[in-house]
């Protein structure tokens, strides 16, 4: 009884000791993902929002450890997805790289507590552990605050009909 | 057969005026109507959304980590900008998604929150509701921000106008607390524009409602 307990205890310690030596911890995974990478002779990192949104979300929700090692092999994926297109800018990759980056995301969803979707027009949504939305990230940081454009539109809409009505009363009486 | 050509063509005819007509109508009410029912609708709107809000989150602010104990969930009203120069009070959301921006001002996802420290950047449309009478404040005016958790008064420092692409110009690492209001430039302008006009502000003074030891 003895010699099994001693067995058990030493295989606990080993896989405890195991665990705990390649799990990443929260503070480990912002350090990840606010740091900056070379990229073909080009320094690539988030934008100071992003970091900030990482702070404010790693603050709010709780990751688990394997969940933060999940996120952080794929973010070395990424990085990898990025030197082996040879770019220097993100602008620049194919449509095919692009869409490995974007399942890298759904990855990140489909295998951790961390939900993440990419919207239409290029907008990625964040979702706190308890599924409410976090945040949208978008790739422009000024937002767009003009007064609405449907006096734009339906100006134009107008004009185009009065041109068109003009036109066909000229042509009637020409 | 040709008299069914004349009936389609009639109705076509009919429809296509009908559409002109109406994005007409649209264009005159949008252009003399819009601007003083706005508020109404908006006050609607608000009264709408607040049912969402963060009544359902407990948010206070931690005096020792220097941050919130919670973030506000995207799209909700977590505050109330006062502008007294400008008779302006406004519900403040987290996030400035265009749709947020119909009801209120946006909060940038990614910029701290008052108290923190850091960038704080509010949004809004540039007409006169909104944040289109900015270029009428001065230096030293008063801007506050009245928060779920405590009361936060800035004082104007200066403003600016930037391009849409000039993103230093909305720092949110600072070594100061900084709140930058920015709105479309210039003031009313219909339609897309490549220039933004900033109003920057240093905090004055705090008072908190819920604080954290």
């Amino acid at each position: 009884m003895k010699k099994c307990s001693m067995l058990l205890l030493v295989a606990l310690a080993m896989f405890g000791f195991s665990v705990s030596a390649n799990a990443m911890t929260e503070d480990e995974l912002a350090s990840k993902l606010t740091a900056t990478y070379d990229v073909n002779g080009n320094e690539i990192s988030l934008r100071d929002t992003e970091k900030v949104l990482v702070e404010q979300y790693l603050a709010k929700n709780e990751i688990s450890e394997s969940d933060a090692d999940y996120i952080a092999g794929k973010v070395d994926e990424a990085i990898a997805i990025l030197r082996n297109a040879n770019v220097t800018n993100v602008n620049d990759l194919s449509t095919a790289d692009k869409n490995k980056l974007v399942a890298l995301v759904s990855d990140i969803s489909d295998n951790t507590a961390i939900k993440a979707t990419v919207l239409s027009g290029g907008v990625l949504s964040i979702q706190n552990i308890d599924g409410t939305e976090f945040a949208r990230v978008t790739k422009e940081a000024i937002r767009q605050t003009g007064t609405n454009n449907v006096l734009l539109i339906t100006g134009v809409i107008s004009l185009v009909g009065l041109a068109i009505a003009v036109g066909m009363f000229l042509r009637k009486h020409a | 057969m040709h008299r069914l050509q004349n009936v389609l063509k009639g109705i076509a005819k009919n429809i296509a005026v009908s559409f002109f007509f109406t994005a007409f109508l649209v264009f005159l009410f949008y252009l003399f109507v819009e601007r003083q029912v706005r508020p109404y609708f908006t006050l609607i709107s608000n009264l709408s959304y607040s049912e969402v809000k963060t009544e359902n989150q407990t948010i206070s602010f931690d005096q020792v980590k220097k941050r919130l104990t919670d973030y506000p969930n995207y799209g909700t009203v977590w505050a109330t900008i006062k502008i007294p120069t400008l008779s302006l009070e406004l519900p403040v959301y987290h996030g400035d998604t265009l749709d947020i921006l119909r009801y209120g001002v946006g909060h940038l996802a990614g910029s701290y929150f008052p108290g923190e420290g850091g960038g704080i950047v509010l949004d809004a449309h540039n007409n006169e509701a909104y944040f289109g009478t900015l270029p009428n404040l001065s230096v030293g005016d008063e801007i506050i921000l009245d928060t779920i958790y405590g009361t936060y008064t800035y004082e104007m420092t200066e403003s600016k106008i930037i391009r849409n692409t000039d993103e230093e110009a909305l720092p949110v690492k600072t070594e100061e607390e900084l709140l930058m209001l920015y709105t479309c430039y210039p003031p009313g302008y219909v339609g897309l524009t490549n220039e933004r006009y900033v109003v920057y502000a240093k905090l004055k003074g705090a008072g908190y409602e819920n604080e954290n030891n």
